[in-house]
């Protein structure tokens, strides 16, 4: 047999991680393609300046633009390449992808959240659909995940506590700050259920990896512990260890090339030195992230697939999905509080860690009929001193500064511990949030770039307005000062999901249940793209689970474990083409 | 002629007296814009016009640092050398130099640095009135505050001065410190 590897996995983040780990483990040879750089925890350090002023860890938009559409004034849309904008909707571009730079706040989703169109009904002008599978079918690789990525926390029964197989997290919560005990106070005393945010952090060593060190610069940084379970730390190094898997770092897919009974033939990469290499494997995964495998599909038509891999339907790049929602956040002064108390407030470390769920549905008369709600976090605000300076240098449309800059930046870090409040909800699918390739616009390798419209439909907002009230409440309740609440429709860079909805009907789908392409026997998708609807939390854990579920499928479908493995290493060199 | 020597013919021109401020504006945009490489680097007076600037977006006081206290002048110098940002970089700074001189020049009759302390304010402000002064001051006092409370690493905030000044503690790791001779 003259392939490569038995699986060969495009994208090294939640998707894929746990493909490459499952395949490797169970005997299969695999090989993991990566765009990125191959980064690991002696490579991460807290510096805002790397990761978060100079975005050294994305994709630069000006060598990998996309091209974000924006809605005119008086109708239609304009497309604007994210070179010149410079907002972009790249995530971590390296081995384990944005996983590496999560906070790791892992909620599961709720068996509400997989029949939300025969719960509700529809809404006006939003595609929602029913998910082909049910909570029951996910649950087990909610408990996998628990378990193999390391999820840290404690079950606290509430009125939204979805069902469990097991009766507590694998791994105790990661320290609390002491806002955490204001926060259970003020729930309390309004009646609400504040319960412990399960994260993605082991609060000490286990599985290999060490335990958080608790520097207080966890989201957006690269975890220096391997505490974090991004894909990298918690999967692909032991699919690695096991001698079966090999990742290519800087290697990017240009297409995937089909037969004439419509398989994936091989796939064609360039390496890092620009050189155009081949794969050929006996099943593909995509998991790209929700944009960046929409566009890759939509890159790589063949003789059965004239509008793009797995496009039959037409729906390859429709029901974009982001994570809805709105914020808020408070301010705990310093001022008239003794000295004890105020250490407490300014210890840097331990995590805030509260979430509520008690609008995970709202029935709420003053709302409107019964409707999806969603997740409120606490957190701390974000370990970026540079960008909470800079927002003091701006007032009114005119900059501070001198004099009076310094006096408003002492008064600033001075005068007390902010908390944060996160509300999340469904980002509606509707037919103006979608992927397609962008006819000009190309990247540094000559590949059409992703053309992306991102609106947001109205009932996200509603939905975050009441819940960041919710949040606002509790601030307000907790004596914070300077409450603020607000719902927001621009699309967060990092929770991209959609694209690829899976589904029982290949007119109204693009993946079966299985996440196997209806039209494409060979190839799976693993990243969020499969997502009808989001569910209120992010979806990373969503995603970790349902790629541990295809996981299985893909064994099955190699020969079983064991079975048919071929056991050797993935051959070493792709052959280059000719 | 290249795109780069329209530019700095422009430039000149306006620096000249031969040319109206608009021009300069229109001008000093493009070349912001331009990513032709070693386009507009900056001679030796036009740092020290910089370093002017920087002092008076944040003065240095006692028990509060400004922008010498920060090394905000060797931070910046540093950041345009960074291949990332490198050339249009370097170029959005120059040009704002430029737009400021001409706005001195035209006001006062000399350059930033000759100006006292409420000349300098007077001028500043009127250059956050273009849409490219604005800009440009924007992102000088970005820059000073990653010099303020960036990683020393990077060659601002001396032995953590800024944390100290505002009671921020770091994360850990920190940055490894440069290599002699290579950017951080």
């Amino acid at each position: 047999m003259s392939r490569d590897c038995d699986l060969c996995v495009i994208g090294s983040g939640a998707g894929g991680g746990p493909p490459a780990y499952v395949a490797a483990r169970a005997g299969y040879s695999v090989v993991v393609l990566e765009k990125g750089p191959w980064l690991a925890e002696g490579d991460f350090f807290k510096d805002e300046i790397a990761c978060c002023r100079r975005a050294v860890y994305q994709s630069d938009p000006r060598q990998e633009p996309q091209v974000v559409e924006g809605e005119r004034e008086g109708g239609g849309w304009v497309g604007r390449s994210t070179a010149e904008s410079g907002r972009s909707l790249w995530n971590g571009n390296c081995v384990g992808g944005a996983t590496n730079f999560m906070s790791g706040y892992f909620h599961r989703l709720k068996p509400v959240d997989f029949h939300l169109l025969s719960t509700f009904g529809p809404i006006a002008g939003a595609n929602v659909a029913d998910w082909p599978i049910s909570y029951a079918d996910l649950e087990p690789y909610y408990a996998r995940v628990e378990a193999e990525v390391g999820v840290s926390g404690r079950v606290v029964p509430h009125p939204h506590q979805e069902p469990r197989s097991t009766p507590d997290f694998p791994y105790p919560p990661v320290a609390e700050h002491g806002i955490a005990r204001l926060i259970d106070q003020a729930c309390g005393e309004l009646g609400y259920h504040a319960i412990p945010t399960p994260r993605a952090i082991l609060p000490a060593a286990a599985l290999g990896r060490d335990g958080c060190a608790y520097s207080g610069y966890c989201g957006s940084y690269g975890c220096a512990t391997g505490a974090k379970g991004s894909s990298r730390a918690a999967l692909l190094d032991r699919a690695v260890a096991t001698g079966r898997c090999e990742i290519r770092p800087g290697a990017m897919v240009s297409r995937l090339v089909s037969d004439r009974r419509g398989r994936v033939a091989y796939l064609e990469y360039l390496d890092g030195g620009g050189a155009r290499r081949r794969v050929d494997a006996r099943v593909y995964v995509i998991a790209c992230g929700a944009i960046e495998t929409a566009r890759l599909l939509l890159a790589s038509p063949g003789p059965r697939h004239p509008r793009g891999l797995a496009n039959g339907s037409g729906l390859v790049g429709r029901n974009l999905i982001f994570a809805g929602g709105g914020a808020g956040s408070g301010l705990l002064a310093y001022a008239g509080r003794d000295p004890r108390e105020v250490a407490a407030l300014r210890e840097v470390g331990p995590f805030i860690n509260r979430a509520l769920q008690d609008w995970y549905v709202i029935d709420d008369p003053a709302f409107g009929p019964a409707a999806k709600g969603g997740t409120i976090d606490f957190l701390h605000r974000p370990p970026a001193p540079i960008a909470r300076a800079i927002r003091q240098t701006r007032e009114g449309g005119r900059l501070v500064w001198g004099g009076p800059l310094k006096r408003r930046l002492e008064a600033h870090f001075a005068a007390g511990a902010g908390v944060k409040v996160e509300a999340y909800c469904d980002w509606l699918p509707h037919a103006d949030c979608f992927v397609t390739l962008d006819p000009q616009v190309r990247d540094r390798w000559g590949l059409p770039v992703a053309r992306i419209r991102a609106a947001f439909h109205p009932h996200n907002l509603q939905v975050g307005w009441y819940l960041a009230a919710k949040g606002a409440e509790v601030l307000a309740r907790m004596g914070a000062a300077e409450v603020v609440a607000f719902a927001s429709g621009t699309p967060p860079a990092n929770l991209v999901a959609g694209t690829c909805r899976f589904g029982s009907d290949p007119q109204t789908s693009v993946l079966d249940r299985d996440c196997r392409a209806h039209e494409v026997a060979n190839l799976f998708v693993t990243d969020g793209s499969f997502m009808p609807t989001g569910g209120s939390v992010p979806h990373t854990w969503t995603i970790y689970a349902n790629a541990f579920r295809v996981a299985d499928r893909i064994i099955a479908q190699l020969g079983g474990r064991g079975a048919g493995a071929t056991g050797r290493p993935p051959g070493r060199q792709a052959g280059r083409d000719g | 002629m290249t795109r780069r020597g329209f530019l700095v013919r422009a430039l000149r021109a306006v620096i000249a007296g031969t040319a109206s401020l608009p021009a300069l504006r229109a001008a000093a945009a493009a070349l912001a814009t331009s990513a032709a490489p070693g386009g507009g680097d900056l001679d030796a007076p036009e740092w020290a016009v910089v370093a002017a600037v920087l002092d008076h977006l944040l003065p240095s006081e006692a028990g509060a640092p400004g922008a010498r206290d920060v090394h905000a002048l060797g931070y910046l110098r540093l950041v345009v050398d960074d291949p990332k940002l490198g050339p249009a970089e370097r170029a959005l700074v120059r040009a704002g130099v430029v737009e400021l001189e001409a706005i001195c020049g035209e006001g006062h009759g000399a350059g930033f640095a000759a100006l006292d302390e409420a000349q300098r304010e007077a001028a500043l402000r009127r250059l956050e009135q273009s849409p490219t002064g604005g800009e440009w001051l924007a992102e000088m006092v970005d820059f000073l505050m990653e010099a303020l409370l960036g990683d020393p690493s990077h060659g601002g905030n001396p032995a953590g001065i800024g944390w100290q000044w505002l009671g921020v503690t770091p994360g850990f790791p920190r940055p490894p410190e440069p290599r002699a001779g290579g950017a951080p």
